[in-house]
């Protein structure tokens, strides 16, 4: 018996009701819901707090759950003033914590003309109350692409805010001249979020529509995992370590020789391995010596990458998220069968060497966004909004 | 629960409205470029409607900047070979439907047969094109009049057009 659209999702709620999952609220039931909104991110404060931020009718939205999921208080307004808001799977608005509890929150707001944006900051200091008004981060002042912000805190408290970013084109068009793709560029805040550095460079011809991977790289600085445009078109990822006075180490990080005129819509994600400057990744290609989704173990230092594992190669594997608690790794991802969308999973428990079996986590009837991991102290969450099922918050570690 | 109750009957609505008029009805979102929402039957009815005769699929979305590349050159190939058979459709979320109608305006593409994802779950219908199909763009499928297709990521080439037009 085919279940009901009313029926599937209760059902579910039923089958997920352990400590595991939490699915009480998880159809959208309010007008200002976390699970009638788009796009979510969230994080989990010292407090074991979820905090979260979602997008609604042109505004950022701070919603908190004190039980992992089940419940959340009244979505407060982040931007007073409404602006569009990007909120495909690859740009959504993101959520970090400062050092001292700030609530830090980052999106890309849409402005005038084609593909052009702004990459937007906004903080709380008294946990969630207020949020100041909106800065904007890119500092160059001209009506072009900033876009696809990644947010990132270092253990130290340093704020990064990377993006993609169109002003060297423009740039170079008016002169006549011809750009692939667009630039990488970040700003830094060193006081948790209340004023931040010029922007800088990291490096010419990133892919321009693909979300940007982040980890902090030792106490001070983070490491960035892109998608990149090497020579002509071949788009293969790019792992650079930022430090406020530039760019300290950079390497090719994917060698699959992806060469595609087009758009992946599809970016990586990384976390942080046992050793400074080792690095998770997982990521996707079409290209000549790897197809789908991967994952691969690459040190910063040496620029060379170990461990390529093929995930999954069939077409409905999609959007791969990477997590490490010491050497247990978990790789999840999204996967449609032609009748549901699974989220995946598998397990290493020796830092990469080998994987366990695919296990499915959840299941979504309809139409889902893609899963975000959710960093908590020593626990792998992962947050996953289907249009059926609400959001659901699922912890695998 | 209400709201989830407004949203079926507003998707209803929807689906009983084209249902009511028809695959062949046009959603004229912007007078002069016509626009069908492309559901889970429209790849059947568009290979139905072009049975015996070369078409191309072209599939493009608003976030995609080399898509605005391949708008420009199918309006060229269209503009010059008018009687070519150029399916085009918008991966967009189907409440982009105004501004994908401005750009088949602006590239001057009102001749070709528009069409944007409809409210249906786009993984679904990307699945429902081509099941091994992973979502990059712009994607095309070159039908020949037997509806074998070459299926092509990235930017389309004037040769591989020029070529497969001169099968035809």
């Amino acid at each position: 018996m085919k279940p009901t659209r009313l029926g599937f999702p209760l059902l579910l709620s039923l089958l997920f009701m352990t400590p595991w999952v939490s699915a009480w609220g998880s159809i959208c039931d309010g007008e200002m819901s976390i699970h009638c909104g788009k796009t979510p991110s969230a994080v989990f404060d010292n407090k074991g707090r979820l905090l979260a931020v979602f997008e609604k009718d042109r505004h950022v939205y701070f919603t908190m759950s004190r039980d992992s999921g089940k419940t959340y208080s009244e979505p407060r307004a982040v931007n007073l003033a409404p602006e569009i808001i990007y909120t495909n799977g690859e740009n959504r608005p993101k959520i970090a914590l400062g050092k001292n509890e700030e609530i830090l929150v980052s999106w890309t707001q849409k402005t005038a003309g084609r593909f052009s944006g702004n990459i937007r900051f906004s903080r709380s200091i008294d946990g969630g109350s207020f949020f100041s008004t909106p800065i904007t981060i890119n500092d160059d002042g001209l009506m072009t692409s900033h876009r696809f912000d990644q947010l990132q805190v270092t253990p130290s408290g340093r704020v990064y805010i990377a993006w993609l970013d169109k002003r060297d084109k423009l740039a170079e068009m008016a002169e006549g001249g011809a750009y692939t793709g667009a630039a990488l560029y970040y700003a830094i805040s060193e006081d948790g979020g209340s004023s931040f550095s010029k922007n800088l460079k990291v490096a010419d011809h990133s892919c321009e529509c693909c979300r940007i991977a982040s980890a902090s790289h030792g106490s001070d600085n983070v490491a960035v995992f892109w998608r990149h445009i090497y020579g002509l078109n071949t788009r293969d990822h790019g792992l650079a370590v930022l430090t406020p006075s530039g760019v300290s180490k950079a390497g090719r990080a994917t060698q699959d020789d992806w060469k595609i005129d087009g758009c992946p819509h599809h970016g990586p994600h990384m976390a942080n391995g046992e050793a400074l400057g080792r690095y998770h990744l997982v990521w996707f290609s079409l290209g000549e010596h790897h197809k789908g989704i991967h994952y691969g173990m690459y040190d910063a230092e040496t620029a060379v990458m170990s461990k390529v594992f093929a995930v999954d190669g069939r077409a409905g594997g999609s959007h791969p998220l990477v997590a490490a608690v010491g050497n247990k790794v978990y790789v999840v991802w999204k996967f449609f069968d032609g009748e549901n969308t699974r989220l995946l999973l598998i397990r290493s428990i020796d830092g990469g060497d080998k994987w366990g079996p695919t296990e499915t986590l959840l299941t979504s009837s309809e139409a889902s966004d893609h899963p975000q991991l959710i960093l908590a102290q020593g626990k792998v969450v992962i947050g996953w909004l289907a249009e059926q099922e609400g959001y659901r918050v699922i912890n695998v570690h | 629960m209400l709201l989830m109750s407004i949203k079926i009957f507003r998707a209803g609505l929807l689906w009983g409205l084209l249902l009511g008029c028809g695959s062949g009805c046009l959603m004229a979102a912007e007078a002069g470029s016509p626009l069908k929402a492309f559901g889970p039957n429209s790849f059947e009815s568009i290979q139905t409607k072009y049975q015996g005769k070369p078409f191309m699929l072209a599939l493009w979305s608003l976030d995609c900047p080399p898509c605005f590349k391949e708008l420009n050159n199918l309006a060229r190939w269209k503009r010059n070979h008018p009687g070519l058979n150029l399916v085009v459709v918008a991966t967009d979320d189907y409440s982009m439907k105004v501004e994908v109608s401005q750009q088949i305006k602006a590239f001057g593409l009102e001749q070709a047969d528009n069409w944007i994802f409809s409210e249906h779950a786009a993984v679904r219908l990307r699945y429902n094109i081509d099941p091994y199909w992973h979502g990059e763009l712009p994607r095309s499928y070159l039908y020949d009049r037997r509806h074998s297709s070459t299926a092509i990521s990235g930017l389309l080439k004037d040769e591989t057009i020029q070529q497969w037009v001169g099968f035809q």
